[in-house]
Parts: C-alpha cells; structure tokens; sequence
C-alpha cells in the first residue's frame, strides 16, 4: 500500500511540473500584457519600457525559472495589475467561491439525492417522468442563460431577491441555484441509476421477504450502497465549483476566484492567470489522488496491480 | 493678427477661475441625496488601488476625477478649463509651460494646496518605481519641475509636450506632499486625499468606490451628497440593475439601448464623439502586389460602404456617418466635412477601371467587440465584387496583430480619438504616426504632424489639424467609418447629467443633479 502511495505521489508531482510548463506556455503564447496596459498614445519606446519593468524582455527559460522560484517561495509572482503577490489576491477571492461553492453543494446534494431516491423508487411514473425532464434541463440549459432568466423573474418582475453582488443571504440564492442545478442534474441521474441497480439486488429482496420497512430498504439499505460513486462525482464537482465558476460569478457579480482569473486573463496578467490555474490544477490532482489512495483501500485487486 | 490660442486661453481660463472660485461664487445649495453609479469593468486599472500615480490603463478617469484634481479639467462642452491651475502660459518654443495656481485650496486633509504639492506629485508620477501608465511619456518630455513662487511651477521640457494637459485632466492628479511623506505610498493608497469634489469615504478594489460631497468646493459643490460607484462586468446585470433601482445610472451597452428606450422611467444619455472607428487598408504599407494599392479600388471600397444603412440597422443611436479624422471638440474640424454617399454603383464601376471587374478575394478582421458593424458591412463590399473574409479575433491577439503589422486585407482600426484628447496632435498621432499607424504615414503626413506638434497659437494648430485631416482623406490609406458615443443608461432619479463629450469614461459628477 505505501508504495502504491508513493507511487501515485510521484505521478502527482509529474502531473504539476507538467501544469506549470504548460500553463507558462500557453499565457506567454496569449499575447503582450505591456500592449495591453498601454494607452493607445504609448509609443513602442513607452511599450517596451513598460516589458522591460515587468520582466518580459527576459530570455524565455529565465522567466520559466523565476516562476518556479516564485512558486517555491509560496508567493507565486506578483500580479501585474495588482502589484501584490498572487497568493493573496487568490486568498482575498476564495472565501467567496469557497461559499457559493458550499451553498451550491447543498444545493446539489439535497435536491439531487432526493430527485435521484423518489425517481428510482416511482420508477416510470409521473414523478419519475418529471424527474428526468428537471435532469435534462439542468444538464441542458446554458448556465447564463439561466442565470438571466432567474434575475429577470426574481429581481425585474417579482423585485424578490437582490439582481447581484454580495452581502446577504439573499444575494446568494440565484447564484447558487443557478450554479447548482447543472450539477443538481448529474447527481439526480446517477442517484437513480445506482439506486435501481440496488434495489434490484439480492439483498434488498432478502430485506423484503425479512419484513423490513420500505423507508428502511430505501435508506439503511439500498442508498448506503448507492452512494459511494455518488460520493465520487460530489467531490469532483466540488472541486469543479472551487476552481471558479466563471460564468455565474460574471453574470451575478460574485467577486470570487472565477471573475478574477477571467479578468487576469483579459488583461494578460500572468503571474495571476498562473497562479490561479496552477491552484486549479493542484485541487484535481489532488482529489484524484485521494480517490485512487481510497479506492486502493477499498478494492485490494487495485494496489496489486 | 495671429490669435494665441493657449495664451488667449489662459486669460479666459483666470476670468472662468475667477467666477467660479469659492469663496466669491454663487453660494451653492447644500449637497443631497445618494446615486449608484455602475460601470463595466477597467475603472480599476491601477497597481495599487486606490492611488493615480500607480494607473496602468486608460480606464480609470471616472474614478480617479471623483477624489482627484490635475492642473486642468473639462467642462461639459468637452473643453479644457481651470482646476488647480488658474491660467498657464507656453512658451513660443515649447521650452516650458507657467502654471500660475489657485490659491486657498485644501486638499480633504487639510492640508493646504501650493507649488510645492504640484512639484512632488509631477516628479512622483515620473518616478520608475511607480510604473505610472504615462511615466516614459512624462520622462521624455519633462526635464524638470521647478517652483517658481508658492503658486507658480515652471514645467522645463525637452520637447513640445502637448499631450500633457489631457494627462494633466486624466490621470496627473495633485496629491499631497505631507500627507504623503507622512504616512508613505502605501498608507496613502489605504486612504486617499486629494483636493476633488468628492473626498473617499470606502473602497473595495474591483468591487466599489464610495465618496461623499465636498462641500464648498474650490470648484463646484456636487448637488448630490454620496455617490457609490460599482463594477459590474456583465451588460445584462448592470440593465437588471438600473430596472430594479438598484442603480441610478449605468454603462449601457449600445444592443441595450432600444431597450432601455422601450421602458417609459429610463432614459439614455450620450458621451458624444468618443471615439472614430475606421477601417484600415493593410495591404497598402506591405510588400506585394494587392487590389488595395490603386487608390481607386480604395475609393470604391469607401462608396461601397452605407455608413448610414449600417448605424440604423446595428448602431442603436451609438454611431453617427463620419467623414472627417477630427471631432468637433478639436480645433480645425471642418463640420462641412461628409462622408462619401453610399454608392455601389461608381464603386463597380471604379472596380473595373482599376481591373477587377470580375471583383477579388480579400479578408477583413474585426476586434470581436464591435464585429457587429464590420459584419454588417461584408455583404456591401460582396455586392460590388470585394469578397471579404472575416477573421476576429480575441482583443488581445487582436491589438498585438495590428500593431505587429500581422494584418492583410483590410480590416477595423481603433480611434484616433480615445478618451477625449483635446490637441488635434495627441488625438491623431498613435493612430497616424505612431503606434497604431500600421506603417501608413507617409512624408508629408509625418512633416504636417510636426507642424501641429510645434504650433503654439490656434491658428497655426487648427490651420495644421485640418490639413492633416486633408491629406489623409485624400490618401485614404485609412477611412473614417462613423463617430462613436457612449450610451449611459439613467433611472427616473437622474434629472441631468451633461458629463463631458469625448470622455467615454464618463467625469463631472460634480454637475450630476437627481430629482427631487
């Protein structure tokens, strides 16, 4: 088991190395961040005085180096834009993302479940029917557009809810929602498929002939078997959430990470768009590991492989 | 008689400043009621926020003209005017600028304002360490700053520096010298003093700015007490925004315009002339054969194009048929002075004197945020033979083509014009000369640009500016499309608000008057 671990630590810290070079890659390949922040009266002296004093007239592999002194360093560069380091920026942002994220969770694992539980267990009936159309529009309908409608009726017409920002508990609830509902309808789906696979097993019968209540097959039974791929595709979309959802968070002005590394990619702010893609990346790589390491402990056959 | 164009000003500036100068001025009604102004993203383009002399971009003037005053200032006609100067006086060779200061002014501390403020903000601004937007430009002109009397700084220069007063109304605040040395950079971006009719009460970086009235103003009281203003990037949240009240006045996206006017409690009021679209012809300054190079394909292209048909179908009232390389608000600008009428059949008919009859292939690339009006004009250009691709891309790849002469064909080019420059010279000469020129000056272009560049008196420069203007109609290397104003959307509580033409970030909150 340990070299298992070891193994997949190593293959983890490849996996970064490999974000970090291609991330700088990619943002060097983007354009000129000092083309940019000039005004269009900045001569091309002005325009490259301003690439020399951010250090981008430096060789290719020189600037590489430097970014990963700068990750070492836990500072992670300076932004361009903000002159401080990325860290903190990231820091100032996460806590918002980290709780539309978490309300959008609840969200998700409330209302998924509970489609996912009452669709399996009214197989092919109205409720059923009715659950599979609210999986397909969740799955189906452009977040932005969702988004738009929820403020049109909820703050145009009914004048109900807060149009955007952040503040109160009202100001959270389109952005959760309409954060929500996508992943709402992945969990919705799977909740369903498991729990008809389960409750068509052996042991659910054995249960039944046994004179065990119907809500107790359903939730001390079938559910808890039901849930570990459940559990699986939760925490993804979790860490999906975390790494900034760009779209509700522009169109509900939500100042979180998703709207701070849109803005540092329009404004070629590298250190940051690095920062915050590496952070990304780390979190996948992250609960990936976790997952296998778990797995691994569950199913023996896994780490004899 | 040759009439001193900056000299006359300055006279006229001293009388303006002397009506207007608190005390001595109308006594003004106490300042009322709050206003939520929203603006899309980019007011925030400073390092560190919230001080001027770290500005990185051209965005931030409507934030920084709130808490902050420069030499100078614009009045709602667009017009440079009095603000911590009182009059300023050039010299005929360019060697220096006399800024004669306005006396018993405070800066929000207390502190009183003079030379000395003047002279540690311009050197502080100059500074490397800053990385202010504008500090090469200001190191290649200034030679020093040198304080004359307690209200009077002389600007030595190294070469005619023009382009410093629409910096001087933008960005080159006045901030204060012992505020600063006492508490250092950092604690004054933390709580920024200025002398504006706005003083800082909070900010969040990218988030809001909120200030509250001065009142007693050297200047102008503003009529309204507080004024928070919010960054909203999405066009939609911001309409959202103003229908629920939420906000009072917005940066309105021009597809939202007919909306806005559908609704009886809002209206929309205009930036006006805030910046020329135009389209380029790349393949004139490349090497290689190209339809582009006879001047009559050139001029067919330009009949081809129904300026008109084009700013009603797609405009929304934003664009008005442009024919002239100046806006009004410059001197020179010949208002006679029309676009070619929209005429595809003389343009077939120029096609096929120059040999193409049967027309050619080109292609024709658009910065994507106003790709509307380009595709607009692709089925014009087919209908007379010029068969045109589209290509747009992402603004970034976008601004490093142009200017990296990646370009072939034809395609948009930005300004001249931008953000309401008030020289002639300073509006036309990065997109003419300079960086965003794509290599399209030709001699007598440059030789007339440095005329206007040298020019002290107004006749010498609107005599200079409309030959510029002439030259490059003529040459049409590049034709202007239509004028671009900016559409702000205001709520039933705005009563007037004439903000100042050519400013696409809107200034002058002072004049921001709500209904009762």
């Amino acid at each position: 088991m340990k070299r298992y671990i070891l193994k997949r630590l190593v293959q983890a810290f490849v996996s970064l190395f490999a974000v970090t070079l291609i991330v700088f890659m990619l943002t060097q390949l983007s354009g000129d961040p000092a083309l940019l922040m000039a005004p269009p009266d900045a001569t091309p002296r002005d325009i490259q005085e301003m690439r020399e004093i951010m250090g981008l007239t430096k060789p290719l592999h020189v600037q590489y180096g430097i970014f990963l002194a700068d990750i070492l360093s836990g500072e992670f560069g300076r932004s361009f834009k903000w002159d401080k380091p990325c860290i903190a920026i990231w820091l100032d942002r996460f806590p918002n993302t980290l709780l539309l994220a978490g309300a959008s969770m609840v969200i998700t694992i409330i209302i998924g479940l509970s489609f996912g539980i009452l669709s399996a267990v009214h197989v092919g009936r109205w409720f059923d029917q009715f659950g599979k159309i609210f999986a397909l529009m969740g799955q189906a309908l452009p977040v932005f557009w969702l988004g738009l409608m929820l403020m049109y009726l909820f703050s145009v017409k009914l004048r109900w809810l807060p149009t955007s920002g952040m503040g109160s508990w009202e100001h959270l609830i389109m952005p959760a929602i309409t954060l929500g509902w996508f992943f709402t309808a992945s969990i919705a789906r799977l909740t369903r498929s498991s729990m008809l696979d389960e409750l068509d097993r052996d042991y659910i019968k054995m249960a039944k002939i046994k004179g065990v209540s119907r809500s107790g097959i359903i939730l001390r039974h079938a559910l808890k078997n039901a849930t570990i791929p459940i559990l699986t595709l939760g925490s993804l979309n979790f860490v999906f959430m975390l790494n900034g959802t760009v779209i509700t968070e522009t169109v509900f002005n939500w100042p979180g990470v998703g709207r701070l590394v849109v803005e540092a990619i329009f404004t070629r702010d590298f250190p940051l768009v690095q920062t915050t893609v590496l952070i990304g990346a780390s979190f996948f790589i992250f609960v990936n590991l976790m997952v296998d390491v778990l797995y691994a402990y569950i199913d023996p056959r896994i780490r004899y492989q | 008689m040759k009439t001193h164009f900056w000299k006359v000003f300055s006279v006229a500036a001293a009388l303006i400043a002397g009506l207007t100068a608190y005390p001595g001025s109308p006594v003004q009604a106490a300042p009322k009621g709050e206003v939520v102004f929203v603006q899309a993203t980019g007011s925030w383009e400073m390092r560190t926020a919230f001080d001027p002399h770290t500005a990185i971009g051209s965005s931030c003037t409507t934030l920084i003209s709130l808490a902050f005053e420069g030499l100078v200032t614009k009045d709602e006609k667009g017009i440079l005017r009095p603000a911590l100067a009182e009059s300023w006086k050039i010299a005929d060779d360019w060697s220096r600028i006399d800024f004669f200061l306005r006396k018993e002014v405070k800066f929000h501390n207390g502190d009183s304002f003079s030379a000395q403020d003047v002279k540690f903000s311009l050197e502080r601004a100059m500074r490397e360490d800053m990385r202010f937007v504008f500090g090469p430009e200001m190191r290649r002109n200034i030679e020093s700053v040198e304080i004359v009397d307690e209200y009077h700084v002389r600007l030595n220069l190294k070469a005619p520096y023009p382009a410093f007063f629409d910096r001087s109304f933008e960005y080159l605040a006045i901030v204060p010298k012992a505020y600063i040395e006492k508490v250092g950079d950092q604690g004054f971006a933390a709580k920024p003093v200025g002398t504006g009719p706005f003083r800082v009460v909070k900010f969040e970086r990218e988030v809001f700015f909120e200030v509250e009235a001065v009142e007693n103003h050297h200047r102008q009281t503003p009529h309204i007490k507080k004024l928070t203003v919010k960054v909203v990037p999405e066009h939609s949240t911001r309409l959202a925004m103003l229908k629920t009240g939420e906000a009072d006045l917005i940066g309105l996206s021009a597809i939202h315009v007919p909306l806005v006017k559908r609704d009886p409690k809002l209206r929309v009021l205009w930036n006006q002339h805030t910046f020329l679209p135009t389209m380029v012809f790349f393949a004139v300054s490349q090497p290689g054969d190209s339809p582009f190079k006879d001047p009559r394909v050139r001029l067919a292209t330009s009949l081809a194009i129904d300026r008109k048909g084009i700013a009603d179908a797609v405009g929304h009232g934003a664009l008005t048929p442009w024919g002239s390389f100046l806006a009004p608000h410059h001197p020179g600008f010949d208002p006679e002075q029309k676009p070619p009428a929209y005429d595809p059949e003389k343009a077939k008919k120029l096609l096929a004197e120059a040999g193409y009859a049967n027309g050619f292939d080109t292609v024709l690339t658009s910065d994507p945020t106003i790709k509307e009006w380009f595709e607009a004009m692709l089925q014009q250009l087919a209908d007379v033979g010029i068969r045109a691709k589209m290509d747009t891309p992402e603004h970034g790849t976008w601004a490093a083509s142009f200017v990296g002469g990646k370009f072939k064909g034809i395609g948009y080019g930005s300004g001249p014009w931008w953000v309401g420059r008030s020289h002639p010279y300073v509006a036309l000469e990065s997109h003419i000369i300079g960086t965003w020129s794509h290599n399209l000056a030709t001699p007598e272009v440059k030789k007339t640009m440095g005329e206007l560049l040298n020019a002290t008196d107004n006749e010498a420069i609107a005599k200079s500016a409309r030959q510029v203007d002439e030259i490059l109609l003529e040459q049409k290397m590049r034709l202007p499309l239509w004028s671009y104003h900016t559409p702000l959307g205001a709520g039933p509580r705005i009563k007037e608000f004439p903000g100042a033409p050519g400013v696409v970030f809107p200034i002058g909150f002072e004049r921001l008057q709500i209904n009762e």
